[in-house]
């Protein structure tokens, strides 16, 4: 699952703000997109139960 | 004196003139769907050699400039012309960005009227554009391309040489079909010198056929406890090269031009008929570079004869995948439609319902080009008395059609011959001109029927239209614009087969006029899931547009003012629209 969290005033225009990513290849990636309108940070985070999550930090 | 026979003979050559004028145009009531005094005056109740189709083609051409031009597509091997019509409203639209449909006919020598059905459909479009405002909408959005006869050698050695109804279905390239090392030495001989390729019998007392006696011209098979009184003794021919054989080593079948395509294609020990590699034959390799050079055919028809079918792919059992389930939706809605404007005629698939045939131009079009494809077998004994019957020789219906409305001119009656081989014989049938070839009476009415479903299917090649296009200001600046492109006809712009083996570039959907931030195919407007393009986000590349449906696109832009959103496909022509 990938979880994207918006903060002051930031709005998505293209893109889901939970996405179910449904497999990911070993040594594979996947790649999604956002189209936001705003300034500052926002913060994505990807996890799985069997692979533990990571978060991170996108400046905009 | 002298004064006096000049006048009289001027005044008799003046009168012989109006004499065999048509009609004034006043004096004509037209009948409906019909051009009732066309500029262009042709019969259709005959069939034309390749000069013929020549002069044909030249005459429409020269009639109506606006809608009709006539180039040579190459040269068949004896170096005839192969001409090819272009229809279209020349004044409306680039031709090359119009969805096209390709027609041929005769591509077997003896499937003569498929260029009579090809040069008619010309004919109507042209002579009926000025009447009728289907036609001129059809003309305005669409292109014909139409190749009377993409087998003019064949054609012409049909007509002018002895043959049957049969004979010949190659080309003419010479072939040692007995690899005796000589070659055609051994062909059909017309015997009795009327032209025709006849059939032979002689009278034996133990023959298993007898004369019918409510048709002494029809031979009839005899019961298991009955005697006959004739044998048959096959096709009229003798034995000139003195091998055993009769007709062995002709040129009536060098080897089948419909085997010899680019898709499937096997060599002659396994499909029968294949000449040396595909598009080995200069006629199909001529057809080849016409549609490679027109990418915008989205739809074609092949006119064959006989049996009265509409036929589609695949022609092989190991291509049945290829043709998946959207694509023959397609197929099915048109053909279906076929089989109501023409009746008589049956929706067949070639490989399960005729026979398995590889290297078939109608598996070229759809498997090599992604192109919704038919091949009409025209003419069907059905047509004979509006109802079933066959043209298995036991059947008596097409004695009784020739005996009632042809008046016996379709059969030369059984004559005596001294075979130099067989002794006495006898010499009769059917002429070459029936069996397979409409009769004159039928032609016309079989053309316009046909013409009509390749007319529906040409209508049904794509149709794009910028429908709707919905703004929403982003604030800062920024506007959302979201462009609705629907595609209104059958056809998708990309056949299921064509995005399997990328065979044409995606469509392109555009804007100009306007900063663009960033651009998106719009999978789910309603909860708005998008794809975003990150890579010239200005064009938009988009797989497919369906046929009855829809793609939604969307840009983010920067600023205000006028843009224009256009749709550009390949098979699917153009649209615009600006705001």
């Amino acid at each position: 699952m990938a979880k994207l969290t918006l903060v002051n005033g930031q709005t998505i225009i293209s893109g889901q703000t939970n996405k179910a990513i449904d497999t990911i290849e070993g040594y594979g990636t996947k790649q999604l997109t956002w189209v936001i309108k705003g300034n500052g940070k926002v913060k994505l985070d990807v996890g799985s139960p069997s692979t533990g999550s990571k978060s991170i930090d996108i400046s905009l | 004196m002298s004064f006096t026979i000049r006048f009289i003979i001027i005044l008799f050559l003046s009168a012989t003139v109006i004499d065999t004028q048509s009609q004034n145009a006043d004096q004509i009531f037209k009948a409906a769907g019909s051009p009732a005094n066309p500029k262009v005056a042709i019969s259709w109740n005959h069939y034309n050699d390749h000069g013929g189709i020549t002069e044909i083609c030249k005459k429409i051409a020269a009639a109506y400039p606006e809608l009709a031009k006539l180039e040579s597509i190459g040269k068949s091997f004896k170096g005839r012309e192969m001409w090819c019509l272009t229809i279209t409203d020349f004044k409306k639209g680039d031709p090359e960005h119009k969805p096209g449909i390709y027609i041929d006919g005769n591509i077997h020598s003896n499937e003569i009227q498929g260029s009579e059905f090809a040069m008619y459909t010309a004919w109507y479009l042209t002579e009926t554009f000025k009447d009728t405002k289907f036609i001129q909408e059809l003309l305005a959005d669409k292109v014909f391309y139409i190749v009377p006869t993409i087998n003019p050698d064949g054609r012409d050695s049909y007509f002018h040489e002895p043959n049957t109804a049969s004979t010949p279905r190659s080309g003419v390239i010479p072939i040692d079909n007995d690899r005796d090392g000589m070659v055609n030495e051994d062909g059909y001989d017309d015997l009795d010198g009327d032209g025709e390729i006849l059939l032979m019998r002689r009278k034996s007392n133990n023959g298993r056929l007898r004369v019918d006696p409510a048709d002494p011209r029809r031979m009839i098979q005899v019961g298991p406890d009955e005697k006959g009184t004739y044998e048959m003794l096959g096709l009229e021919g003798k034995d000139n090269d003195g091998d055993g054989q009769v007709n062995e080593d002709g040129y009536t079948f060098e080897y089948d031009p419909n085997r010899d395509w680019g898709w499937g294609w096997q060599p002659n020990y396994i499909q029968n008929g294949a000449y040396k590699y595909p598009f080995s034959l200069p006629e199909n390799r001529n057809v080849l570079n016409f549609v490679m050079k027109h990418p915008n055919i989205a739809a074609a028809q092949s006119y064959h004869n006989a049996g009265g079918m509409i036929l589609r792919g695949p022609g092989g059992q190991e291509d049945v995948g290829t043709y998946n389930s959207q694509d023959v939706q397609v197929y099915d809605a048109i053909a279906k439609k076929g089989e109501e404007l023409i009746p008589g005629y049956r929706y067949l698939v070639v490989h399960k319902d005729l026979y398995s045939a590889y290297g078939g131009e109608l598996d070229w079009f759809y498997g090599g080009r992604g192109i919704y494809t038919y091949s009409n077998e025209l003419w069907t004994p059905y047509l004979m008395f509006n109802k079933d019957a066959t043209r298995d020789p036991q059947d008596n219906a097409s004695y009784q059609f020739d005996r009632f409305l042809l008046f016996k001119d379709a059969f030369v009656d059984w004559h005596e011959y001294n075979h130099p081989q067989y002794g006495k014989i006898e010499i009769g049938g059917f002429k070459k001109n029936f069996g397979r070839a409409h009769p004159g009476f039928l032609l016309e009415s079989d053309a316009h029927r046909n013409m009509a479903f390749t007319i529906y299917h040409c209508y049904h090649t794509p149709k794009l239209q910028v429908d709707t296009i919905i703004e929403k200001d982003l604030g800062d600046g920024l506007k959302e614009i979201t462009a609705v492109i629907s595609n209104q006809r059958i056809m998708p712009t990309h056949s299921s087969q064509d995005i399997k083996f990328n065979i044409e570039r995606p469509d392109y959907i555009s804007i100009t006029g306007a900063k663009v931030i960033a651009g998106m195919i719009v999978d789910n407007p309603d909860l708005n899931i998008a794809r975003e393009q990150k890579n010239n986000p200005a064009t938009i590349e988009v797989s497919n547009i369906p046929g009855l449906d829809e793609v939604t696109v969307r840009w983010i832009v920067q600023g205000s003012g006028k843009y224009t959103i256009t749709v550009d496909s390949k098979k699917g022509g153009l649209s615009t629209k600006s705001k």
